[in-house]
């Protein structure tokens, strides 16, 4: 009944899995920053996680928004997998749904798991933990939960799978954007993330919201360092990194058009920084609102400046030559460290900005008509 | 007029196509070719969408020393065209209107003679037909020297081939515009003939008798 399961998964693993943490690599890796690389030490990185897993095994809160986590979670892996089989060069993934209905589901449960893995290695330890300090009934609560949500998701893909004629809608999905004003060109990457990819846009801005509260907290607490709110600045503008994969993918899916278009690369590259400035203008507004009683006014064009400069650095890395998403996730480290030294050393955020506006520049001006 | 020197094309390590020194006259070019021959790789070098290796120039401009110039000469529609899914047909007019310098009312008479009555939709909901006649449209725009057309007969309807081959030649004769254009069928009728039949086949391009 389970025969030939492994090749069915290999074939999944390339055409849904890999592009999926693909996808989504960037804000996975500012997601496991925040949660294990902001402690000062070892000793106070195993002392908080050590705490909030005894908490979610014994506070029914904790255990409750936890859950409500893993479950946004299990949304965008969801969401995903629509998404693509929606796509017309994915229809022949449909021929899977040939198969026998257990046999389906228990590919798509593995499958599901593997999307997965992220939130299980987390919740692995909780458990461990949970159970080894004596604890029992809030540990088989996540248990249960767990594979209930998984299994019912790998359900809902196996209908799917089977019924490629029935469109499934997303539950909760965020209404369609209408548009009734000229567009740009260069906006039309941000026409594309309004309207087809929503969920990504969404989850990188509350990624990146998040993470400047969190540096306005930091700072807050340490005689209002500005450098706090710098740094996780550098961290939600990583959290930026999907969306600027994404562009570039974009570029060279439904763009290649523009390369025929007599524009000069000054102009091709002030519009990516329009583009930029609107991508990043909610985080401006959003640190404005600390303006008035955290940080100076004149502060805040920093941010907007710093935003934009390391959005253009990010995208223009994606034009070098033979780039793929090991060396991408190279050049994120790197711009990573490097900032924060810059900041650590009380480097001007202007000179920053031009320093990465200037590579940014260079690149792209070197890189702009050879890439395919 | 359109002059290729040293020029050879790599995908990877693999070497696609090479073509020492040939050149394109002026006038109606049919580019013919198997499946993986090479012609749209050409044709999207030609039109400065694709990187290469060498020199190509247009009446001595070149697309490396000048870009913008050369791009300005030479339109290009592909012969599967994307473009973005939120964008309406009107917006990319608009732009390639500016961009390629077109006059007043030309996509309007380009559009009556394609018969196209879909610009106010959004890209997404254009059928590969609608799709493909916008980008003729599009390669119609402004006063180009050189117009690419890569396969352009695929999925257009009978009515809209006789529309193109009538703007091709009302554009060979009022603006002496050149054309290459790839195709598996022969698209000579009563209004055009091709004065120079190429063949890519074997890495390279050559002339066919």
């Amino acid at each position: 009944m389970l025969s030939g399961i492994k090749q069915d998964f290999t074939f999944l693993a390339k055409v849904l899995i890999k592009p999926f943490y693909a996808e989504n690599a960037g804000q996975i890796f500012t997601v496991v920053l925040v949660c294990f690389g902001l402690f000062p030490g070892f000793a106070m990185l195993k002392e908080a996680h050590y705490g909030i897993m005894i908490a979610i095994c014994t506070s029914p809160l904790a255990m409750f928004a936890s859950c409500l986590l893993w479950t946004a979670y299990a949304y965008k892996c969801f969401a995903f997998v629509l998404r693509e089989l929606s796509l017309s060069q994915n229809e022949c993934l449909y021929i899977i749904g040939l198969g026998k209905p257990f046999r389906n589901v228990f590919l798509l449960f593995i499958f599901q798991l593997v999307l997965f893995v992220p939130v299980l290695l987390y919740v692995f330890f909780t458990l461990f933990i949970g159970i080894g300090s004596g604890y029992h009934l809030q540990p088989f609560i996540i248990f249960i939960f767990l594979s209930a949500l998984n299994l019912l998701i790998s359900f809902i893909y196996s209908y799917q799978f089977r019924n490629p004629q029935e469109e499934l809608k997303l539950p909760f999905g965020i209404p369609a954007f209408k548009r009734s004003w000229d567009l740009p060109f260069y906006l039309y990457p941000i026409s594309h993330f309004i309207g087809k990819r929503k969920l990504m846009l969404f989850v990188t801005k509350v990624i990146s919201f998040s993470l400047i509260w969190l540096g306005f907290y930091l700072a807050h607490n340490q005689d209002l360092d500005i450098r706090f709110v710098y740094i996780t600045m550098v961290g939600s503008i990583l959290a930026h990194s999907i969306l600027v994969q994404h562009l570039r993918d974009f570029e060279n899916k439904n763009m290649t058009w523009m390369l025929n278009i007599p524009l000069r690369l000054s102009f091709r590259f002030i519009g990516y920084l329009i583009l930029f400035f609107f991508l990043i203008l909610p985080e401006v507004f959003f640190i404005f609102k600390y303006a008035f009683n955290q940080i100076s006014y004149a502060e805040v064009p920093n941010f907007l400046v710093l935003g934009i400069a390391g959005l253009s650095f990010l995208h223009s890395v994606l034009y070098i030559k033979d780039m793929n998403e090991t060396k991408f996730m190279n050049y994120q480290i790197g711009f990573l460290l490097g900032l924060i030294m810059a900041i650590q050393f009380r480097i001007p955020i202007l000179v920053i900005s031009i320093a990465l506006l200037s590579l940014a520049y260079l690149t792209y001006k070197r890189r702009y008509y050879l890439y395919e | 007029m359109l002059q290729l020197t040293g020029y050879k094309k790599y995908y990877g390590t693999r070497l696609v196509l090479e073509i020492e020194n040939y050149l394109f006259q002026e006038g109606l070019h049919w580019v013919k070719g198997e499946n993986g021959s090479g012609k749209t790789t050409l044709f999207k070098s030609l039109a400065g969408i694709f990187p290469f290796q060498g020199k190509i120039a247009l009446n001595a401009c070149s697309i490396k020393e000048e870009p913008n110039k050369y791009r300005l000469q030479v339109n290009y529609a592909e012969a599967e065209p994307v473009f973005p899914p939120m964008v309406k047909g009107k917006d990319l007019v608009s732009l390639f209107e500016k961009y390629k310098e077109a006059f007043p009312g030309q996509s309007k008479e380009i559009s009556e003679i394609l018969d196209i009555k879909f610009l106010e939709e959004f890209f997404s909901s254009y059928s590969s037909g609608m799709g493909k006649k916008l980008s003729l449209l599009l390669a119609f725009l402004g006063q180009p020297k050189v117009i690419l057309l890569d396969e352009p007969l695929v999925t257009l309807d009978v009515k809209s081939v006789n529309g193109m081959l009538e703007l091709i030649a009302l554009y060979r004769k009022k603006y002496n515009t050149s054309f290459l254009i790839s195709s598996h069928q022969a698209f000579e009728n009563g209004i055009i003939k091709p004065d120079y039949i190429h063949q890519v086949e074997n890495l390279t391009i050559c002339y066919q008798a």
